[in-house]
């Protein structure tokens, strides 16, 4: 028998039966394909655009010309709709038919040619944001100006309106796109649970002490495991981002990105499987460390900058480079120093697992 | 070349304050199998991991196969074959597949698992999943696994636990192959009878420490008893008697049982291993 094997030989042979055993895990295979499938679906049904017109009814006697003026000066962002009656628009409202309702007296357009005070009342849901109720307000002002004849106190010239960054104005970016970065981190998430049961497994059934009485070095170990998780967890990103068409104008930088994100949940895997008693063990263990970080995912799914200590978590910089590519159409410069962040939290989330998984098979 | 494969000299390791193993001595010489003895927590599972460079040496010397443990280990382990207490196979794996897993890690090239399945009688299941294997079944395939490279020195862990006589007896078969093929064979059971039939020389270990170390048949002979145990029957009832050979009167009491017409048996009373290590330490094996 011809012995005699290099270091090379022994991480591909590690690495080789890690694949094998990694899809031979029925529950692993069933959830990374049901992600694949319920995320991919979801994305396709969600719609495309977001629709920023604001639909309000109106009521009143008179007022068709002013309304019509004012319906063309805001097209695409306001959709007026006419109601015969109080009780009519009233129930529009309620039954949300229309997003708010702007009822005029009888007698508005005699009393504003007269320079008469009238009440106007405008009807809200209570969902309502606090914008478009300010919007309503506003309207009723204009309206009376523009029936009155009288111009609007404030000259608001279209030189002074600066926007910062690109012009999202009438293209919002939908939600079916802001959840990609969710998308892609949940797929992560699965793979680092994956890896982490195949570590706690090798621990538990003390495989690793096997394969440690042979000429195989921890060196070995971790790296075939480092390579795997990276490797499976990289893949199945990549194809959950082809699919939710999320690699936007700079597929490089989201790579790089996804890359460093795989690296980062495979040093989480090595943690958790290492502490795991079992599979359930290791997926708690897993879940604590994950949860959190994925707290960035979801916070770009809200309006408003994210709070300071969601932008110290491990997992900011890979959403933020994921967001801000796709969406906004940032480049390297832009993404430089998220990238740099989370290169830095990869490392040592990656040493820590490392550390712990080679005290470990000690222990063992 | 020296014959010795295993050299142990003054090894001492301790968990803690918790002193595992206590200045042990001993020689195994390739082509001899060494019955290591000890009951559980005895210190033996401590003394193969730090043989085989598991733990790392805190006192004390071993060499393996002319090369020391600490700074040759990667060397050592390639020319060794480990079969542990644990199970350790891979579940979801087929036996062919962890034969041939095992076998890559020793970089063993132009390897086929059937001959080494076919030696322990698994080669018409080498493609069922391990996890379908009984407890049998899985403890012979640790054994084929602890041979894939064919090393020059074994290290056997239990290796008829949980097996049936005949399984057991096929083992014991393989074990002395491997002795006469040259390996040497470092054998802990609880099995007195196997550690008796096979080892050439075994350790008695307790708290940590070598109390005696021996052939099996010299160990008799020191430390048990040369005696025959008479039976004979007399009006339905059957009495023993215990005739110490090294009694001046044992000839005459020898002939005397032999003419004895209500003789039924005579048997030479010896001593068992097991006897000896409770005459040694006070305490059983189990």
């Amino acid at each position: 028998m011809d012995a005699g094997g290099s270091r090379l030989q022994i991480i591909l042979a590690i690495l080789r039966k890690d694949t094998t055993l990694l899809f031979r895990d029925f529950l692993f295979v069933f959830l990374t394909i049901l992600v694949l499938v319920v995320f991919v679906a979801l994305y396709w049904v969600l719609p495309s655009r977001v629709d920023e017109t604001i639909t309000v009814g109106v009521h009143g006697a008179g007022i068709e010309q002013a309304l019509e003026r004012m319906s063309r000066s805001n097209k695409g962002a306001l959709d007026v709709k006419r109601f015969a009656s109080s009780r009519d628009l009233l129930t529009a409202v309620g039954d949300r038919k229309v997003e708010a309702g702007i009822d005029f007296p009888n007698n508005f357009l005699a009393d504003t040619f007269a320079g008469k005070e009238s009440t106007v009342t405008v009807l809200l849901r209570p969902t309502l944001p606090p914008e478009v109720r300010e919007a309503m307000t506003t309207m009723v002002r204009e309206l009376a100006y523009a029936i009155g004849g009288h111009p609007l106190p404030v000259k608001m010239p279209a030189e002074t309106t600066v926007v910062l960054g690109a012009d999202r104005s009438g293209q919002q970016v939908p939600l079916r796109d802001k959840l990609r970065p969710l998308y892609a981190f949940i797929v992560l998430i699965m793979e680092a649970i994956g890896m982490g049961g195949l570590i706690a497994s090798e621990v538990q059934n003390r495989t690793l002490s096997a394969i440690l009485a042979t000429p195989a070095r921890i060196f070995d170990v971790l790296s075939a495991k480092i390579i795997v998780g990276t490797g499976v967890a990289f893949s199945e990103a990549i194809i959950i981002l082809l699919l939710v068409r999320g690699f936007g104008p700079s597929p490089l930088i989201v790579l790089v990105a996804l890359l460093l994100g795989a690296v980062m949940v495979t040093g989480v895997a090595m943690i958790a499987g290492s502490a795991g008693r079992d599979l359930v063990g290791t997926m708690f263990n897993g879940m604590l460390m994950l949860i959190p970080m994925a707290i960035p995912a979801f916070a770009v799914l809200f309006p408003g900058a994210a709070a300071p200590w969601v932008r110290v978590l491990p997992s900011y910089g890979l959403v933020d480079v994921m967001i801000n590519t796709s969406s906004n159409g940032a480049g390297w410069s832009e993404s430089a120093i998220p990238l740099l962040t989370l290169s830095g939290w990869c490392i040592a989330i990656v040493m820590i697992g490392t550390l712990v998984l080679r005290r470990r098979a000690r222990l063992s | 070349m020296d014959e010795s494969a295993i050299k142990v000299r003054n090894l001492r390791f301790s968990y803690g304050d918790a002193v595992a193993v206590d200045d042990i001595n001993f020689e195994v010489d390739r082509g001899k199998i060494f019955g290591f003895l000890g009951p559980n927590g005895a210190g033996k599972s401590t003394t193969i991991k730090l043989l085989i460079g598991m733990l790392p040496l805190q006192q004390g010397e071993i060499e393996l196969l002319g090369m020391s443990i600490g700074s040759q280990n990667h060397k050592i382990r390639s020319r060794i074959g480990v079969c542990f207490e644990e199970k350790n196979l891979y579940l979801q794996m087929t036996a062919g597949e962890n034969l041939e897993f095992f076998a890559r890690l020793f970089g063993v090239r132009r390897f086929s698992p059937t001959a080494l399945l076919r030696r322990v009688g698994l080669d018409e299941r080498s493609n069922e999943r391990v996890k379908n294997y009984s407890k049998g079944m899985r403890q012979r395939l640790m054994v084929a696994r602890a041979l894939v490279n064919e090393p020059d020195l074994l290290f056997l862990d239990e290796p008829t636990d949980g097996l049936d006589p005949v399984s057991s007896q096929a083992v014991r078969t393989i074990i002395e192959e491997e002795a006469e093929r040259g390996a040497a064979v470092l054998l802990t059971t609880h099995d007195m009878f196997e550690a008796d039939q096979l080892s050439d020389r075994v350790a008695f270990i307790n708290e940590g420490k070598i109390v005696a170390t021996d052939s099996p048949e010299e160990l008799k002979l020191k430390y048990g008893r040369r005696s025959v145990r008479i039976k004979t029957r007399r009006d339905g009832t059957i009495d023993e008697e215990v005739v110490g050979l090294d009694s001046n009167e044992a000839g005459d009491r020898l002939k005397a049982a032999a003419a004895n017409p209500a003789l039924m048996t005579i048997h030479t009373e010896e001593a068992t291993l097991e006897d000896i290590f409770i005459q040694l330490t006070g305490r059983g094996l189990a």
